[in-house]
Protein backbone atom coordinates (compact mmCIF):
# COMPACT_ATOMS: atom_id res chain seq x y z
CA UNK A 1 0.00 0.00 0.00
CA UNK A 2 2.83 2.29 0.86
CA UNK A 3 4.40 1.38 -2.46
CA UNK A 4 1.36 2.36 -4.50
CA UNK A 5 0.96 5.47 -2.40
CA UNK A 6 4.52 6.53 -3.10
CA UNK A 7 4.19 5.84 -6.81
CA UNK A 8 1.05 7.93 -6.94
CA UNK A 9 2.79 10.74 -5.13
CA UNK A 10 5.84 10.42 -7.32
CA UNK A 11 3.59 10.49 -10.36
CA UNK A 12 1.85 13.66 -9.25
CA UNK A 13 5.18 15.33 -8.46
CA UNK A 14 6.40 14.38 -11.91
CA UNK A 15 3.28 15.77 -13.52
CA UNK A 16 3.60 19.03 -11.67
CA UNK A 17 7.25 19.38 -12.60
CA UNK A 18 6.55 18.45 -16.21
CA UNK A 19 3.83 21.06 -16.35
CA UNK A 20 6.37 23.57 -15.05
CA UNK A 21 8.85 22.57 -17.77
CA UNK A 22 6.21 22.85 -20.49
CA UNK A 23 5.07 26.21 -19.20
CA UNK A 24 8.60 27.57 -18.90
CA UNK A 25 9.60 26.53 -22.37
CA UNK A 26 6.46 26.06 -24.45
CA UNK A 27 4.89 29.42 -23.63
CA UNK A 28 8.17 31.16 -24.30
CA UNK A 29 8.28 30.57 -28.06
CA UNK A 30 7.19 33.71 -29.90
CA UNK A 31 4.67 31.84 -32.02
CA UNK A 32 4.46 34.40 -34.82
CA UNK A 33 4.54 33.07 -38.33
CA UNK A 34 6.74 35.60 -40.10
CA UNK A 35 6.40 36.32 -43.83
CA UNK A 36 9.43 37.94 -45.43
CA UNK A 37 8.96 41.17 -47.41
CA UNK A 38 7.68 40.60 -50.93
CA UNK A 39 7.14 43.12 -53.70
CA UNK A 40 3.56 44.27 -54.29
CA UNK A 41 2.16 47.08 -56.46
CA UNK A 42 5.56 48.25 -57.72
CA UNK A 43 9.09 46.87 -57.31
CA UNK A 44 9.97 49.15 -54.43
CA UNK A 45 6.79 48.52 -52.43
CA UNK A 46 7.15 45.70 -49.93
CA UNK A 47 4.50 43.71 -48.10
CA UNK A 48 5.49 42.14 -44.77
CA UNK A 49 3.38 40.33 -42.22
CA UNK A 50 3.56 38.27 -39.06
CA UNK A 51 0.63 36.48 -37.49
CA UNK A 52 -0.41 34.26 -34.60
CA UNK A 53 -3.47 32.02 -34.51
CA UNK A 54 -5.99 31.02 -37.13
CA UNK A 55 -4.75 29.88 -40.49
CA UNK A 56 -1.86 32.25 -40.99
CA UNK A 57 -0.52 30.86 -44.26
CA UNK A 58 -3.92 30.85 -45.95
CA UNK A 59 -4.58 34.35 -44.64
CA UNK A 60 -1.25 35.51 -46.06
CA UNK A 61 -2.01 34.01 -49.47
CA UNK A 62 -5.45 35.63 -49.51
CA UNK A 63 -3.88 38.98 -48.61
CA UNK A 64 -1.33 38.73 -51.39
CA UNK A 65 -4.17 37.93 -53.83
CA UNK A 66 -6.26 40.84 -52.63
CA UNK A 67 -3.35 43.26 -52.91
CA UNK A 68 -2.77 42.04 -56.47
CA UNK A 69 -6.46 42.58 -57.21
CA UNK A 70 -6.31 46.15 -55.91
CA UNK A 71 -3.14 46.71 -57.94
CA UNK A 72 -4.80 45.46 -61.13
CA UNK A 73 -7.46 48.14 -60.69
CA UNK A 74 -5.40 51.16 -59.66
CA UNK A 75 -1.83 50.60 -60.89
CA UNK A 76 -0.58 53.62 -62.85
CA UNK A 77 2.03 51.46 -64.61
CA UNK A 78 -0.41 48.85 -65.96
CA UNK A 79 -1.94 49.83 -69.24
CA UNK A 80 -5.06 47.76 -68.53
CA UNK A 81 -5.80 49.11 -65.03
CA UNK A 82 -9.19 50.72 -64.38
CA UNK A 83 -7.56 53.98 -63.35
CA UNK A 84 -5.64 54.20 -66.63
CA UNK A 85 -8.85 53.47 -68.54
CA UNK A 86 -10.46 56.41 -66.73
CA UNK A 87 -7.45 58.68 -67.28
CA UNK A 88 -7.43 57.83 -70.98
CA UNK A 89 -11.21 58.19 -71.41
CA UNK A 90 -12.87 61.17 -73.12
CA UNK A 91 -14.33 63.81 -70.81
CA UNK A 92 -17.98 62.99 -70.11
CA UNK A 93 -17.62 59.27 -70.83
CA UNK A 94 -18.62 56.92 -68.04
CA UNK A 95 -16.04 54.25 -67.23
CA UNK A 96 -16.86 51.12 -65.29
CA UNK A 97 -14.26 50.42 -62.60
CA UNK A 98 -13.72 47.76 -59.98
CA UNK A 99 -14.98 48.05 -56.43
CA UNK A 100 -11.54 48.76 -54.97
CA UNK A 101 -10.82 51.49 -57.49
CA UNK A 102 -14.23 53.01 -56.80
CA UNK A 103 -13.82 52.94 -53.01
CA UNK A 104 -10.32 54.36 -53.30
CA UNK A 105 -11.61 57.21 -55.43
CA UNK A 106 -14.35 58.02 -52.90
CA UNK A 107 -11.84 57.95 -50.03
CA UNK A 108 -9.38 60.08 -51.96
CA UNK A 109 -12.04 62.62 -52.81
CA UNK A 110 -13.22 62.71 -49.17
CA UNK A 111 -9.67 63.38 -47.94
CA UNK A 112 -9.22 66.06 -50.61
CA UNK A 113 -12.28 67.85 -49.24
CA UNK A 114 -11.42 67.20 -45.58
CA UNK A 115 -7.88 68.55 -45.99
CA UNK A 116 -8.79 71.53 -48.21
CA UNK A 117 -6.80 70.09 -51.08
CA UNK A 118 -3.68 69.22 -49.07
CA UNK A 119 -4.22 65.55 -49.96
CA UNK A 120 -4.86 65.44 -53.68
CA UNK A 121 -5.38 62.32 -55.82
CA UNK A 122 -5.59 64.55 -58.92
CA UNK A 123 -2.17 66.20 -58.59
CA UNK A 124 -0.33 63.99 -61.13
CA UNK A 125 0.17 66.79 -63.71
CA UNK A 126 1.71 69.00 -61.00
CA UNK A 127 4.01 66.17 -59.86
CA UNK A 128 5.25 65.88 -63.44
CA UNK A 129 5.65 69.64 -63.78
CA UNK A 130 7.93 69.56 -60.73
CA UNK A 131 9.68 66.30 -61.79
CA UNK A 132 8.57 64.62 -58.55
CA UNK A 133 6.46 61.88 -60.18
CA UNK A 134 7.61 58.32 -59.44
CA UNK A 135 9.76 57.83 -62.55
CA UNK A 136 11.41 61.29 -62.50
CA UNK A 137 12.28 61.10 -58.82
CA UNK A 138 13.85 57.66 -59.23
CA UNK A 139 16.15 59.23 -61.78
CA UNK A 140 16.81 62.52 -59.98
CA UNK A 141 17.15 61.49 -56.34
CA UNK A 142 20.72 61.82 -55.22
CA UNK A 143 23.02 58.95 -54.41
CA UNK A 144 25.89 59.42 -51.96
CA UNK A 145 27.98 62.44 -52.89
CA UNK A 146 25.91 63.37 -55.94
CA UNK A 147 25.90 67.04 -57.01
CA UNK A 148 22.62 69.01 -57.30
CA UNK A 149 20.83 68.45 -60.60
CA UNK A 150 19.84 70.96 -63.24
CA UNK A 151 16.11 70.73 -63.94
CA UNK A 152 13.64 73.10 -65.47
CA UNK A 153 11.53 74.62 -62.68
CA UNK A 154 8.06 75.85 -63.65
CA UNK A 155 6.96 79.49 -63.76
CA UNK A 156 4.58 80.39 -60.90
CA UNK A 157 1.91 81.21 -63.51
CA UNK A 158 2.22 77.74 -65.01
CA UNK A 159 1.62 76.20 -61.59
CA UNK A 160 -1.39 78.37 -60.98
CA UNK A 161 -2.86 77.65 -64.39
CA UNK A 162 -2.56 73.93 -63.84
CA UNK A 163 -4.00 73.97 -60.33
CA UNK A 164 -7.70 74.36 -61.12
CA UNK A 165 -7.69 71.23 -63.30
CA UNK A 166 -6.11 69.16 -60.55
CA UNK A 167 -9.35 68.64 -58.69
CA UNK A 168 -10.87 65.21 -57.92
CA UNK A 169 -14.32 66.74 -57.33
CA UNK A 170 -14.47 67.15 -61.14
CA UNK A 171 -15.05 63.38 -61.29
CA UNK A 172 -18.51 61.92 -60.64
CA UNK A 173 -19.00 58.55 -58.98
CA UNK A 174 -22.05 56.34 -59.20
CA UNK A 175 -22.98 52.84 -58.08
CA UNK A 176 -25.76 51.15 -60.04
CA UNK A 177 -26.89 47.58 -59.53
CA UNK A 178 -23.67 46.46 -57.90
CA UNK A 179 -21.50 48.02 -60.61
CA UNK A 180 -19.26 51.02 -60.18
CA UNK A 181 -18.83 53.94 -62.54
CA UNK A 182 -16.61 57.03 -62.63
CA UNK A 183 -17.04 59.92 -65.06
CA UNK A 184 -14.69 62.84 -65.67
CA UNK A 185 -16.37 66.22 -66.10
CA UNK A 186 -13.07 67.83 -67.02
CA UNK A 187 -9.67 66.62 -68.14
CA UNK A 188 -8.57 65.28 -64.75
CA UNK A 189 -5.89 62.66 -64.21
CA UNK A 190 -6.13 60.52 -61.06
CA UNK A 191 -3.35 58.79 -59.16
CA UNK A 192 -4.53 56.78 -56.17
CA UNK A 193 -0.98 55.86 -55.09
CA UNK A 194 -1.11 58.20 -52.08
CA UNK A 195 -3.80 56.15 -50.38
CA UNK A 196 -3.73 52.74 -52.09
CA UNK A 197 -1.12 51.21 -49.75
CA UNK A 198 -3.03 52.22 -46.62
CA UNK A 199 -6.30 51.07 -48.18
CA UNK A 200 -4.73 47.72 -49.10
CA UNK A 201 -3.66 47.34 -45.47
CA UNK A 202 -7.29 47.81 -44.40
CA UNK A 203 -8.47 45.17 -46.85
CA UNK A 204 -5.80 42.80 -45.44
CA UNK A 205 -7.20 43.46 -41.97
CA UNK A 206 -10.61 42.25 -43.24
CA UNK A 207 -8.89 38.96 -44.07
CA UNK A 208 -7.29 38.72 -40.61
CA UNK A 209 -10.81 38.80 -39.18
CA UNK A 210 -12.09 36.17 -41.62
CA UNK A 211 -9.27 33.79 -40.74
CA UNK A 212 -9.50 34.17 -36.95
CA UNK A 213 -6.01 35.56 -36.57
CA UNK A 214 -5.35 36.47 -32.93
CA UNK A 215 -2.48 38.88 -33.33
CA UNK A 216 -0.79 40.28 -36.39
CA UNK A 217 1.39 43.00 -37.82
CA UNK A 218 0.83 43.97 -41.45
CA UNK A 219 3.04 46.44 -43.29
CA UNK A 220 2.97 47.70 -46.85
CA UNK A 221 6.02 49.93 -47.26
CA UNK A 222 5.69 51.87 -44.04
CA UNK A 223 1.90 51.62 -43.72
CA UNK A 224 1.65 49.43 -40.64
CA UNK A 225 -1.37 47.93 -38.94
CA UNK A 226 -1.24 46.44 -35.44
CA UNK A 227 -3.90 43.78 -35.02
CA UNK A 228 -4.73 42.51 -31.54
CA UNK A 229 -2.27 42.49 -28.68
CA UNK A 230 1.44 42.13 -29.30
CA UNK A 231 2.07 38.65 -27.89
CA UNK A 232 5.51 38.42 -26.31
CA UNK A 233 6.20 34.98 -24.83
CA UNK A 234 2.47 34.45 -24.45
CA UNK A 235 1.97 37.75 -22.66
CA UNK A 236 -0.22 40.45 -24.17
CA UNK A 237 1.70 43.69 -24.57
CA UNK A 238 1.37 46.89 -26.53
CA UNK A 239 3.22 47.28 -29.83
CA UNK A 240 6.40 49.34 -29.61
CA UNK A 241 7.09 51.20 -32.81
CA UNK A 242 10.23 53.13 -33.68
CA UNK A 243 9.94 56.15 -35.95
CA UNK A 244 13.11 56.52 -37.99
CA UNK A 245 14.68 59.95 -37.96
CA UNK A 246 14.17 62.02 -41.11
CA UNK A 247 17.77 63.20 -40.93
CA UNK A 248 20.20 62.74 -42.49
CA UNK A 249 18.11 62.39 -45.63
CA UNK A 250 17.91 59.39 -47.89
CA UNK A 251 18.10 55.63 -47.64
CA UNK A 252 21.88 55.80 -48.08
CA UNK A 253 22.19 57.07 -44.53
CA UNK A 254 19.95 54.55 -42.76
CA UNK A 255 22.61 53.60 -40.20
CA UNK A 256 23.16 57.21 -39.21
CA UNK A 257 19.49 58.00 -38.88
CA UNK A 258 18.48 56.36 -35.62
CA UNK A 259 15.04 56.84 -34.17
CA UNK A 260 13.46 60.24 -33.75
CA UNK A 261 11.00 58.70 -31.28
CA UNK A 262 9.24 55.45 -30.43
CA UNK A 263 5.67 54.99 -29.31
CA UNK A 264 3.46 52.33 -27.75
CA UNK A 265 0.16 51.52 -29.35
CA UNK A 266 -2.54 48.96 -28.62
CA UNK A 267 -4.18 46.66 -31.14
CA UNK A 268 -6.56 48.00 -33.77
CA UNK A 269 -4.36 50.89 -34.85
CA UNK A 270 -2.64 51.88 -38.08
CA UNK A 271 0.43 54.08 -38.37
CA UNK A 272 2.21 55.68 -41.30
CA UNK A 273 4.96 58.23 -41.72
CA UNK A 274 5.40 60.71 -44.56
CA UNK A 275 8.29 63.06 -44.98
CA UNK A 276 10.64 64.97 -47.23
CA UNK A 277 13.65 62.67 -46.92
CA UNK A 278 13.15 59.59 -49.10
CA UNK A 279 11.72 60.84 -52.37
CA UNK A 280 13.26 64.19 -53.26
CA UNK A 281 15.93 65.76 -55.41
CA UNK A 282 18.26 68.70 -54.98
CA UNK A 283 17.97 71.36 -57.67
CA UNK A 284 21.06 73.47 -58.37
CA UNK A 285 18.76 76.46 -58.30
CA UNK A 286 20.04 79.16 -55.88
CA UNK A 287 22.91 77.03 -54.59
CA UNK A 288 20.88 73.88 -53.88
CA UNK A 289 17.16 73.62 -53.23
CA UNK A 290 15.49 70.53 -51.79
CA UNK A 291 12.42 69.46 -53.75
CA UNK A 292 10.41 66.73 -51.95
CA UNK A 293 7.72 64.68 -53.72
CA UNK A 294 4.66 65.91 -51.79
CA UNK A 295 2.75 68.74 -53.50
CA UNK A 296 0.91 71.28 -51.33
CA UNK A 297 -2.58 72.64 -52.03
CA UNK A 298 -0.94 75.64 -53.81
CA UNK A 299 0.60 73.26 -56.39
CA UNK A 300 4.15 73.69 -55.08
CA UNK A 301 6.25 70.97 -53.35
CA UNK A 302 6.52 70.94 -49.56
CA UNK A 303 9.22 73.31 -48.31
CA UNK A 304 9.35 75.30 -51.56
CA UNK A 305 8.11 78.87 -52.01
CA UNK A 306 8.40 81.66 -54.57
CA UNK A 307 10.09 84.84 -53.35
CA UNK A 308 12.12 87.65 -54.94
CA UNK A 309 11.54 86.27 -58.41
CA UNK A 310 12.77 82.74 -57.72
CA UNK A 311 11.95 79.43 -56.10
CA UNK A 312 13.65 78.74 -52.79
CA UNK A 313 13.27 76.58 -49.68
CA UNK A 314 11.00 77.96 -46.95
CA UNK A 315 12.35 78.74 -43.48
CA UNK A 316 10.57 75.75 -41.93
CA UNK A 317 8.45 72.85 -43.14
CA UNK A 318 7.30 69.43 -41.95
CA UNK A 319 10.12 66.94 -42.49
CA UNK A 320 8.37 63.95 -40.87
CA UNK A 321 4.74 63.34 -39.94
CA UNK A 322 3.52 60.14 -38.32
CA UNK A 323 -0.21 59.60 -38.02
CA UNK A 324 -1.76 56.92 -35.84
CA UNK A 325 -5.35 56.26 -36.89
CA UNK A 326 -7.87 53.43 -36.68
CA UNK A 327 -7.30 52.51 -40.31
CA UNK A 328 -4.53 52.32 -42.89
CA UNK A 329 -6.18 54.57 -45.48
CA UNK A 330 -6.63 57.31 -42.88
CA UNK A 331 -3.04 57.18 -41.63
CA UNK A 332 -1.70 57.05 -45.21
CA UNK A 333 -3.69 60.05 -46.47
CA UNK A 334 -3.44 62.11 -43.29
CA UNK A 335 0.34 61.73 -42.88
CA UNK A 336 0.75 63.13 -46.40
CA UNK A 337 -1.79 65.88 -45.71
CA UNK A 338 0.03 66.96 -42.54
CA UNK A 339 3.29 67.36 -44.50
CA UNK A 340 1.46 69.46 -47.07
CA UNK A 341 -0.41 71.57 -44.51
CA UNK A 342 2.54 72.44 -42.28
CA UNK A 343 2.91 71.85 -38.57
CA UNK A 344 0.20 74.02 -37.08
CA UNK A 345 -2.54 73.38 -39.66
CA UNK A 346 -1.56 69.72 -39.72
CA UNK A 347 -1.82 69.48 -35.94
CA UNK A 348 -5.24 71.08 -36.04
CA UNK A 349 -6.41 68.68 -38.73
CA UNK A 350 -5.39 65.70 -36.59
CA UNK A 351 -7.18 67.21 -33.60
CA UNK A 352 -10.28 67.71 -35.71
CA UNK A 353 -10.43 64.12 -36.91
CA UNK A 354 -9.35 62.65 -33.56
CA UNK A 355 -6.10 61.04 -34.69
CA UNK A 356 -2.78 60.83 -32.90
CA UNK A 357 0.39 62.14 -34.45
CA UNK A 358 4.03 63.12 -34.18
CA UNK A 359 5.05 66.06 -36.36
CA UNK A 360 8.63 67.25 -36.83
CA UNK A 361 10.20 70.21 -38.55
CA UNK A 362 13.96 70.85 -38.42
CA UNK A 363 13.43 73.07 -35.38
CA UNK A 364 10.28 72.00 -33.60
CA UNK A 365 8.07 69.02 -32.92
CA UNK A 366 4.57 68.47 -31.66
CA UNK A 367 2.70 65.51 -30.26
CA UNK A 368 -1.01 65.33 -31.04
CA UNK A 369 -3.71 63.34 -29.27
CA UNK A 370 -1.55 61.99 -26.45
CA UNK A 371 0.78 59.59 -28.25
CA UNK A 372 2.34 57.37 -25.62
CA UNK A 373 6.09 57.69 -26.17
CA UNK A 374 8.10 54.54 -25.54
CA UNK A 375 11.43 54.94 -23.74
CA UNK A 376 11.73 58.63 -24.59
CA UNK A 377 15.15 58.68 -22.93
CA UNK A 378 16.46 56.04 -25.37
CA UNK A 379 14.58 56.90 -28.57
CA UNK A 380 15.22 60.61 -28.27
CA UNK A 381 16.09 61.90 -31.71
CA UNK A 382 13.75 64.84 -31.08
CA UNK A 383 16.00 66.23 -28.35
CA UNK A 384 17.20 69.69 -29.15
CA UNK A 385 13.93 70.48 -30.87
CA UNK A 386 11.50 72.91 -29.35
CA UNK A 387 8.27 71.19 -28.32
CA UNK A 388 5.08 73.00 -29.28
CA UNK A 389 1.67 72.17 -27.88
CA UNK A 390 -1.37 73.32 -29.77
CA UNK A 391 -4.49 74.24 -27.89
CA UNK A 392 -7.11 71.58 -28.52
CA UNK A 393 -9.99 73.33 -26.73
CA UNK A 394 -9.75 76.28 -29.09
CA UNK A 395 -10.46 74.08 -32.08
CA UNK A 396 -13.16 72.01 -30.45
CA UNK A 397 -15.26 75.15 -29.93
CA UNK B 1 -10.73 1.98 7.38
CA UNK B 2 -8.87 0.86 10.43
CA UNK B 3 -6.90 3.06 12.72
CA UNK B 4 -3.60 1.38 11.76
CA UNK B 5 -3.91 2.44 8.18
CA UNK B 6 -4.62 6.02 9.19
CA UNK B 7 -1.59 5.99 11.47
CA UNK B 8 0.54 4.61 8.65
CA UNK B 9 -0.47 7.40 6.34
CA UNK B 10 0.09 9.97 9.06
CA UNK B 11 3.51 8.51 9.76
CA UNK B 12 4.62 8.61 6.11
CA UNK B 13 6.51 11.73 5.29
CA UNK B 14 4.58 13.95 2.88
CA UNK B 15 7.73 15.06 1.16
CA UNK B 16 10.59 12.63 0.87
CA UNK B 17 14.19 13.24 -0.07
CA UNK B 18 13.55 11.44 -3.35
CA UNK B 19 10.74 13.88 -4.15
CA UNK B 20 13.04 16.79 -3.43
CA UNK B 21 15.72 15.36 -5.73
CA UNK B 22 13.23 14.76 -8.55
CA UNK B 23 11.73 18.20 -8.13
CA UNK B 24 15.13 19.85 -8.10
CA UNK B 25 16.21 17.93 -11.19
CA UNK B 26 13.07 18.88 -13.09
CA UNK B 27 13.26 22.53 -12.10
CA UNK B 28 16.85 22.51 -13.32
CA UNK B 29 15.68 20.94 -16.59
CA UNK B 30 12.96 23.56 -16.92
CA UNK B 31 15.46 26.30 -16.27
CA UNK B 32 17.81 24.78 -18.82
CA UNK B 33 15.02 24.59 -21.40
CA UNK B 34 13.92 28.13 -20.67
CA UNK B 35 17.51 29.28 -21.07
CA UNK B 36 17.62 27.85 -24.58
CA UNK B 37 14.31 29.38 -25.58
CA UNK B 38 14.76 32.76 -23.94
CA UNK B 39 18.47 32.98 -24.71
CA UNK B 40 19.01 36.18 -26.61
CA UNK B 41 21.57 35.52 -29.31
CA UNK B 42 23.95 38.30 -30.26
CA UNK B 43 22.84 40.16 -33.38
CA UNK B 44 23.50 38.21 -36.55
CA UNK B 45 23.16 38.84 -40.25
CA UNK B 46 20.79 36.55 -42.10
CA UNK B 47 21.29 36.41 -45.85
CA UNK B 48 18.65 34.77 -48.02
CA UNK B 49 19.76 34.03 -51.57
CA UNK B 50 18.72 31.30 -54.05
CA UNK B 51 16.10 30.21 -51.54
CA UNK B 52 18.72 29.42 -48.89
CA UNK B 53 19.29 31.32 -45.67
CA UNK B 54 22.77 31.65 -44.20
CA UNK B 55 23.58 33.45 -40.98
CA UNK B 56 26.77 35.35 -40.17
CA UNK B 57 27.79 37.12 -36.94
CA UNK B 58 27.41 40.88 -37.10
CA UNK B 59 30.59 41.49 -35.12
CA UNK B 60 32.90 39.71 -37.59
CA UNK B 61 33.97 41.64 -40.68
CA UNK B 62 33.49 39.76 -43.92
CA UNK B 63 32.60 39.99 -47.58
CA UNK B 64 29.91 37.72 -49.01
CA UNK B 65 29.99 37.51 -52.81
CA UNK B 66 26.62 36.41 -54.17
CA UNK B 67 27.23 36.83 -57.88
CA UNK B 68 24.70 39.59 -58.51
CA UNK B 69 25.93 41.63 -55.56
CA UNK B 70 28.33 41.66 -52.64
CA UNK B 71 27.22 41.90 -49.01
CA UNK B 72 29.78 43.53 -46.73
CA UNK B 73 29.77 43.24 -42.94
CA UNK B 74 32.12 45.70 -41.27
CA UNK B 75 32.23 47.46 -37.89
CA UNK B 76 28.77 46.23 -36.93
CA UNK B 77 27.18 47.54 -40.13
CA UNK B 78 25.94 45.68 -43.19
CA UNK B 79 25.60 46.99 -46.71
CA UNK B 80 25.41 45.91 -50.32
CA UNK B 81 28.03 46.70 -52.96
CA UNK B 82 28.43 46.06 -56.69
CA UNK B 83 24.79 45.27 -57.46
CA UNK B 84 24.37 44.38 -61.14
CA UNK B 85 20.64 45.17 -61.34
CA UNK B 86 19.24 48.27 -63.02
CA UNK B 87 17.66 50.09 -60.09
CA UNK B 88 20.31 49.30 -57.43
CA UNK B 89 17.77 49.98 -54.69
CA UNK B 90 19.70 47.64 -52.40
CA UNK B 91 22.84 49.77 -52.72
CA UNK B 92 20.86 52.92 -52.10
CA UNK B 93 19.47 51.44 -48.87
CA UNK B 94 22.96 51.98 -47.50
CA UNK B 95 24.17 50.63 -44.20
CA UNK B 96 21.96 48.85 -41.69
CA UNK B 97 23.04 48.36 -38.09
CA UNK B 98 20.02 47.46 -36.01
CA UNK B 99 18.06 44.27 -35.45
CA UNK B 100 14.97 44.17 -37.65
CA UNK B 101 16.46 46.26 -40.43
CA UNK B 102 16.78 44.71 -43.85
CA UNK B 103 18.13 45.27 -47.33
CA UNK B 104 16.10 43.74 -50.13
CA UNK B 105 17.25 43.12 -53.69
CA UNK B 106 14.05 42.22 -55.50
CA UNK B 107 15.42 41.52 -58.99
CA UNK B 108 17.70 38.83 -57.54
CA UNK B 109 15.47 37.69 -54.67
CA UNK B 110 18.07 38.48 -52.01
CA UNK B 111 17.09 39.54 -48.48
CA UNK B 112 19.77 40.67 -46.01
CA UNK B 113 18.48 41.13 -42.49
CA UNK B 114 19.89 41.81 -39.05
CA UNK B 115 18.31 39.43 -36.58
CA UNK B 116 18.68 39.60 -32.83
CA UNK B 117 17.60 41.60 -29.87
CA UNK B 118 15.50 44.71 -30.31
CA UNK B 119 12.89 45.94 -27.86
CA UNK B 120 10.86 47.49 -30.66
CA UNK B 121 8.13 45.50 -32.41
CA UNK B 122 8.43 47.47 -35.66
CA UNK B 123 9.84 50.59 -37.26
CA UNK B 124 8.26 53.02 -39.67
CA UNK B 125 9.54 56.00 -41.62
CA UNK B 126 12.02 54.28 -43.90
Amino acid sequence: MCYTFCVKKLFSTLCAALAAVVCFTGCAASGYTVFEPTAVFADDILFSAKMIGGRARYAYERMAERIAEIDSQVSPSRADSDINALNAAEVGTEVEVGKYCYELFLLGRDYYILTDGAFNIAAAPLSELWHVDASSITELRPGPGDAPVTVELPEPQAVEAMLSGCDPTLVDAEERGGRYYLKKNADVRLDLGGIAKGYAVDRCVDILREYDIKSALIDISGNAYFYGDNLVGGRAESWKVGVLSPRPRGGEALAARGYVAAFSVGGGAAAATSGDYMRYYVSDNGGGMYVPHIIKADGVPVGVEYADGQWRNSAEWVISATVIADGGAASDALSTAVCALGMEKGARLLQKVGCKGLIFTEKRFTIIGGVELYKPDVYDGYRGHERVDFDIAEDAA
Amino acid sequence: MNIDAVKKVKASKPFTVLDAVILAALIAAAGFGAFFIYRIPPAAVSVKADGQVRTYPLDEDREIALGHLTVRIEDGAVWVEHADCADRTCERTGKITRAGQSIVCLPNGIVVKIVGKSDLSWEIGR
